[in-house]
């Protein structure tokens, strides 16, 4: 609850929370458990995941949300963290998609794990942020999928803005490209 | 046509290399180059060198390029393989890249923006980078470091709102003062973005701007995706 009240007071001083206030809060929560801290780019993904309307704020509601998400995720890698070497093998993070409802091609597949492991294995952090980033990515894309049949159309102004949502985050508001 | 305000990738800064561009005005690996330098024609800016597609069936690297030291250094120890066959992964680079000192006076690269550095060049998906690749890297790096420089009047290593401002607009974009705000926030540490991180965005940028561009054959600039190959594309930047 302490976590809870100083992230509300982080968020009423300018409705917004940086990476490294989130970085700092979840570190003092002790939301890693024995794991290592959240790196910063993870915390990045956290808030830019959350950011659904684009207002470049998170709120208490939104952090409520992450915090569910954060508890449940580190809960299946510790199940599958048996040995507690705080990593997890390739083939456990298989595993966990399927369990997450993801079917994803070899190629897919193939490309996400590497991009996820250092040496063939996946350490709590990078598990998250693997987790953060395909949830994010897929409500990006179902927003996009109008008919739900998989498939979406991505204009170039929306890919800018999509860009910009996972690296530069420009809400579409402020945003004007020239011509 | 569709594609306004990716252009200051490709557009030379006023006294600047165009980025991509080999620092020594030569030829990649033998491969054709791009269109160098000159304004964007709107399309998909000019990348300059490198960016023509897989670096394979170069000629092998002269024995004094300095880079083909650097990446030995690291390549020959760990892989037992020739530096030439050689591949590396994000924590050797990361060496090789400090060793190279490319980043000057900055901060070396973070583990993080090393493995995006590999999944942007990683054509034949083996989540490692050979030489070739590494060598593409360079001038990449040496020109969005001299627009980091550019802006960083200051010399503090670190890019503010207001240089962040002018960085952003020379890339081709306006951004409100708002929304300059918002992205300083996200991507700082303590209100100030650091070399490696201006980097990080430059990468993804450029690799998702690549992504798009490979599969707009029609140049219409839409791209319908399946989600299969769009979790593909994105999860690996």
């Amino acid at each position: 609850m302490v976590c809870f009240l100083s992230t509300v007071y982080m968020c009423q001083q300018d409705g917004q929370i940086s990476a490294d206030e989130l970085q700092r809060c979840l570190t003092q929560c002790g939301m890693s458990g024995s794991y290592k801290p959240f790196n910063l780019e993870t915390c990045r993904l956290m808030i830019n995941m959350l950011d659904r309307d684009m207002s470049g704020s998170m709120g208490f509601n939104e952090f409520k949300e992450l915090s569910g998400a954060l508890n449940g995720w580190k809960q299946n890698f510790m199940a599958m963290d048996r040995d507690r070497s705080g990593t997890i093998e390739a083939q456990e993070l298989h595993q966990a998609l399927g369990t997450m409802g993801y079917n994803f091609s070899n190629q897919a597949l193939g490309v996400i794990i590497r991009r996820h492991s250092t040496q063939g294995r996946i350490a709590f952090d990078d598990y998250v942020a693997c987790c953060v980033r395909l949830r994010s990515l897929t409500d990006q894309f179902r927003r996009r999928d109008s008919t739900q049949q998989g498939t979406a159309a991505f204009q170039y102004d929306d890919v800018s803005i999509y860009l910009y949502k996972c690296v530069l985050y420009i809400p579409r508001p402020f945003c004007h490209t020239r011509n | 046509m569709a594609y306004p305000g990716f252009g200051g990738y490709g557009a030379p800064m006023p006294g600047m290399p165009p980025q991509g561009m080999p620092q020594h005005g030569m030829p990649m690996g033998g491969h054709p180059m791009g269109q160098m330098g000159g304004p964007p024609q709107g399309g998909y800016a000019p990348y300059g060198g490198g960016y023509q597609g897989g670096t394979y069936g170069a000629p092998p690297p002269a024995t004094n390029d300095p880079m083909w030291g650097y990446f030995t250094a690291i390549a020959g120890q760990t892989t037992g393989l020739s530096a030439q066959d050689g591949e590396i992964d994000a924590d050797e680079l990361q060496r090789c890249l400090t060793q190279s000192g490319i980043s000057g006076t900055y901060t070396p690269f973070s583990l993080e923006t090393c493995k995006i550095m590999i999944a942007m060049l990683d054509r034949d998906h083996t989540g490692k980078m050979g030489f070739n690749e590494f060598k593409e890297l360079f001038p990449l790096l040496n020109g969005w470091k001299q627009n980091f420089m550019m802006f960083d009047r200051d010399r503090s290593g670190t890019v503010e709102l207001q240089e962040m401002s002018q960085a952003v607009n020379a890339m081709g974009y306006r951004v409100s003062p708002q929304a300059l705000n918002i992205i300083i926030r996200r991507y700082s540490k303590n209100g100030r973005v650091f070399f490696d991180d201006y980097v990080a965005c430059c990468l993804k940028l450029r690799s998702l701007t690549e992504v798009f561009r490979r599969r707009d054959t029609m140049q219409q600039g839409a791209v319908s995706f399946q989600y299969d190959d769009f979790i593909l594309c994105t999860m690996s930047i």
